[in-house]
């Protein structure tokens, strides 16, 4: 039975006349729920506009007096925005979000009731007819209708207006735009998480931007931002065909975040043999691809080519952690360089990590030639502002737990105190003796053994820092807590391993292979006597999620403090439920607290660059790294004139 | 096959400009919110005759048959209903067949656009709003507003609410009030039905500025 309709009202969205709507029949004298399924399969290949649409369904049942029901489907990602159905309704109404899906099969839905458990009640198979346009939701009662109306918020975070957009008709055409709270909040648009007011200030600024940096702090939801501004400039027609580079480690997490915050984009890892990369380069229908830096430059032939001789161009390229083109004169950054494109993201939390030159090289990606080197601090300053966006997460994370930093500076062993005495004055005896033959090799190579004495008496294997550490990870594995050991080097996590055994330590460091990565960190986080992840900073400093550890220990110390950040943010950061405790073991009169203070004194030069980008209050530990001639003084050796530049 | 039927909605409003005049803003939207198209007046400003002649009327006829019907005719998309947070832009409901529906923003929403003002212009803003929904007509009914100007048949319209908005929508022979109210209820989980204005006026600003 069909149940007519008193008023009736054109809908204003697209029908699919054929296929995408259904109707119950005969079951409005029936007093109980129903459910129904076998809609059949929406094939929406099929049709002109593949993004999305929104489908509505006419479904007449009886229903308890004064109830309000949600409908949903069996899939959780395929979600019908509420609907309600009131006292003498014989007929609800949903509206069904589509998102871009080639095909969608449904096969049944459920009422659920306020309060109560999701419960499929009945099953009916039905007979799928179309719905008339012209058919209504104006049965619905008013306060259904009125709803979502009310729930409105009541502020908005508009679409940032770039300063490059010269013509009126441009920066009208961002200021006419909806505010970005209507974006995200359209039913056809689910989000797996509300996004934090700072968040919506990233997609707003990156959503208009061609040329941007987002430099926030990590652990701030760079990926996010991202993912979400263009799954929103997709939808509005204005990305189709977007490029990816991410290091090699993190694609695999790219694509999980990718199908976390934009299920409905396909994406696209260009990865296996050269033949199939190079087909991957010139797909044009795949919205999003992933490349890994390390291809880049392999894959040069395939993309450097022009347009018009059919090399592939892309609406928006994507450089996740940018700073991998730092040095401009690297084959990556060339290759990164030549591709074709018509805007230019780079994503990073150390945008400048030795240098102001550092900075030079990103812009040569996103705008050649606006930055020099040897640029002031302060000049650079002023013309990146309109086009860095930063955050810390002290000003803007105000209820993530703390992290507390505790610097446990120990003192050497008796047993290594000798030994490293002794390779210290040897070594540097050597390296004056080498007068002009010196190279920065050479002091390299002497503080990488003083370090490691430092981590391992070498004679004896005694270690200050391991009694410290063993004390510490007992406390952490009595506690039911899991925490994170960073070292720079494999041969020392493969020590600590053995010494860590009771805990059931995983690794993950450049010898695991990359396919077993993943299962490592589903044990670590799964395995409840799996206390312990050893890592080194080159395979876990970046990218990975892994706020469920409420400690780091960072063993040895990395020649950059972004990159220890880096790391000590693989745990806290966003979804963190524990303040995060960090130790940093430092050994006292060593080569290691001459580093220490070396990258101390540096933190103020990348305040002063940074101070002009937009949001940006406070460095939160950012600082550079060590130039050669701060490695050649931890000696007090001087740059031989032929190693200068 | 898909057959689409897509609907457009339109939103008018009038900034008054203290050294040249009024200025008219028009924006449409697709049922999504997204912008279709936007024209805008040049200052429009009352002559002496016309002050005469209008009299009481006159702000009737400098808003509505002056600056929206010239708007919504010049429009080349017709949305099925146009808005406006200005009760005297009801006049121009003579000159154009779509419902015009008169929506009286929360008090809120209208002090947020004055502050919004304030921290986007680097400068005074040349344009003042203070004209658009004060605090006195916040106290009022919607029909006590619709009295207080002169030159509009206001029984056409009557009081209706759609989420925190009040609102009057006109009977009119080819549309009633419930079927334009039914048509907003359509697309008000997408729109916020006062917010298009905030657009309206940081673009009349825009073109302002420009000018």
């Amino acid at each position: 039975m069909q149940t007519s309709l008193s008023k009736k009202f054109t809908l204003p969205f697209a029908i699919d006349e054929n296929n995408a709507i259904a109707s119950i029949s005969d079951s409005s004298n029936d007093t109980t729920l129903k459910t129904f399924e076998a809609f059949g399969t929406f094939d929406f290949a099929q049709k002109p506009t593949p993004l999305y649409s929104i489908y509505r369904f006419q479904i007449p049942v009886a229903v308890a007096e004064n109830s309000w029901y949600r409908l949903i489907s069996q899939k959780n990602d395929f979600r019908t925005q509420s609907i309600s159905v009131g006292t003498q309704a014989k007929i609800c109404v949903a509206s069904m979000p589509i998102t871009g899906r080639a095909k969608i099969d449904v096969r049944s839905f459920y009422f659920l009731q306020p309060e109560t458990p999701l419960q499929k009640i009945n099953q009916e198979k039905v007979k799928t007819t179309p719905l008339s346009p012209q058919e209504t939701i104006s049965d619905l009662p008013q306060e259904s209708r009125q709803e979502d109306a009310a729930n409105l918020p009541t502020k908005y975070t508009r679409i940032s207006v770039p300063r490059d957009a010269i013509k009126l008709e441009d920066r009208l055409n961002y200021l006419l735009q909806p505010p970005l709270e209507s974006l995200l909040g359209q039913p056809t648009l689910e989000m797996p998480f509300e996004p934090f007011p700072y968040q919506r200030s990233g997609v707003s600024f990156l959503y208009a931007a061609h040329r941007a940096i987002l430099a926030d702090e990590m652990g701030l939801g760079k990926t996010m931002q991202a993912i979400t501004t263009i799954r929103l400039l997709i939808r509005s027609g204005e990305l189709r065909n977007i490029l990816l580079v991410c290091p090699k480690p993190l694609v695999s997490n790219w694509r999980r975040e990718f199908n976390l915050w934009a299920p409905e984009i396909n994406v696209q890892v260009i990865e296996g043999a050269p033949a199939r990369r190079k087909w991957l380069w010139q797909l044009d229908n795949v919205p999003v691809r992933i490349a890994n830096y390390e291809l880049m430059n392999r894959d040069l032939e395939y993309f450097d080519r022009p347009r018009s001789q059919g090399g592939p161009h892309f609406d928006l390229v994507v450089l996740d952690e940018s700073q991998r083109i730092k040095n401009q004169n690297s084959a990556t950054s060339r290759a990164v360089r030549a591709l074709s494109r018509s805007r230019s993201w780079a994503l990073t939390g150390t945008p400048v990590e030795n240098s102001p030159n550092d900075l030079v090289g990103i812009f040569e990606f996103l705008s050649p030639g606006y930055l020099s080197t040897g640029m002031k601090p302060s000049a650079m300053s002023e013309m990146v502002g309109d086009y860095i966006l930063r955050r810390t997460k002290d000003k803007v994370l105000t209820d993530l737990p703390p992290k507390i930093i505790r610097d446990a500076n120990l003192e050497l062993t008796p047993s290594q105190k000798i030994t490293y005495a002794q390779a210290e004055e040897d070594g540097t005896i050597r390296l004056n003796d080498m007068s002009d033959s010196l190279t920065i090799q050479n002091v390299f190579e002497l503080v990488l053994r003083l370090k490691q004495i430092c981590n391992f008496d070498p004679r004896t294997g005694e270690s200050a820092k391991l009694e410290r550490l063993l004390a510490d990870v007992e406390e952490v594995a009595a506690s039911g807590r899991k925490a994170i050991i960073f070292s720079q080097w494999v041969e020392t996590l493969t020590k600590l391993r053995d010494y860590l055994a009771d805990y059931h330590p995983v690794e993950y460091h450049g010898k695991v292979p990359s396919k077993q990565r993943d299962a490592v960190i589903r044990k670590f986080r799964d395995a409840k006597d799996c206390h312990v992840i050893l890592m080194s900073y080159g395979a876990g400093s970046v990218g990975l999620n892994l706020q469920f550890a409420s400690y780091v220990f960072l063993f040895d110390r990395w020649w950059n403090p972004a990159v220890e950040d880096q790391a000590i943010n693989r745990a806290h950061r966003i979804g963190a439920a524990e303040p995060v405790t960090v130790t940093r073991f430092l050994i006292a009169d060593t080569i290691e607290e001459r580093i220490d203070n070396i990258l101390q004194s540096k933190r103020e030069l990348f305040e002063e660059i940074m101070s002009g980008a937009q949001g940006f209050t406070s460095t939160s530990g950012m600082s550079h790294g060590m130039r050669q001639e701060d490695i050649f003084g931890l000696f007090n050796l001087k740059v031989p004139r032929s190693r200068k530049n | 096959m898909v057959s689409e039927t897509t609907l457009y909605f339109g939103f008018l409003t009038v900034a008054e400009n203290s050294r040249c005049g009024l200025i008219g803003g028009y924006l449409v939207l697709n049922h999504a919110g997204r912008p279709v198209e936007f024209h805008c007046t040049s200052p429009v400003r009352a002559n002496r005759a016309q002050e005469i002649l209008y009299g009481a009327t006159l702000e009737a006829f400098l808003y509505g048959e002056q600056i929206a019907q010239t708007l919504v005719n010049r429009a080349k998309t017709k949305p099925v209903v146009v808005l406006s947070d200005m009760p005297q832009v009801l006049a121009a409901q003579e000159f154009i067949e779509m419902p015009l529906v008169f929506i009286e923003p929360s008090s809120q929403d209208s002090s947020d656009l004055k502050n919004k003002f304030k921290i986007v212009s680097e400068t005074p803003l040349p344009i003042d709003f203070s004209k658009k929904n004060d605090g006195e007509n916040q106290k009022k009914s919607i029909s006590e507003i619709l009295a207080s100007v002169s030159g509009i048949n206001t029984s056409r319209w009557s009081e209706q609410k759609i989420g925190r908005y009040r609102l009057a929508a006109p009977e009119l022979s080819a549309h009633s009030a419930a079927e334009t109210v039914a048509a907003l209820e359509t697309v008000s989980h997408a729109i916020d039905l006062a917010e298009p204005f905030e657009r309206i006026c940081l673009a009349v600003e825009e073109a302002q500025r420009a000018a």
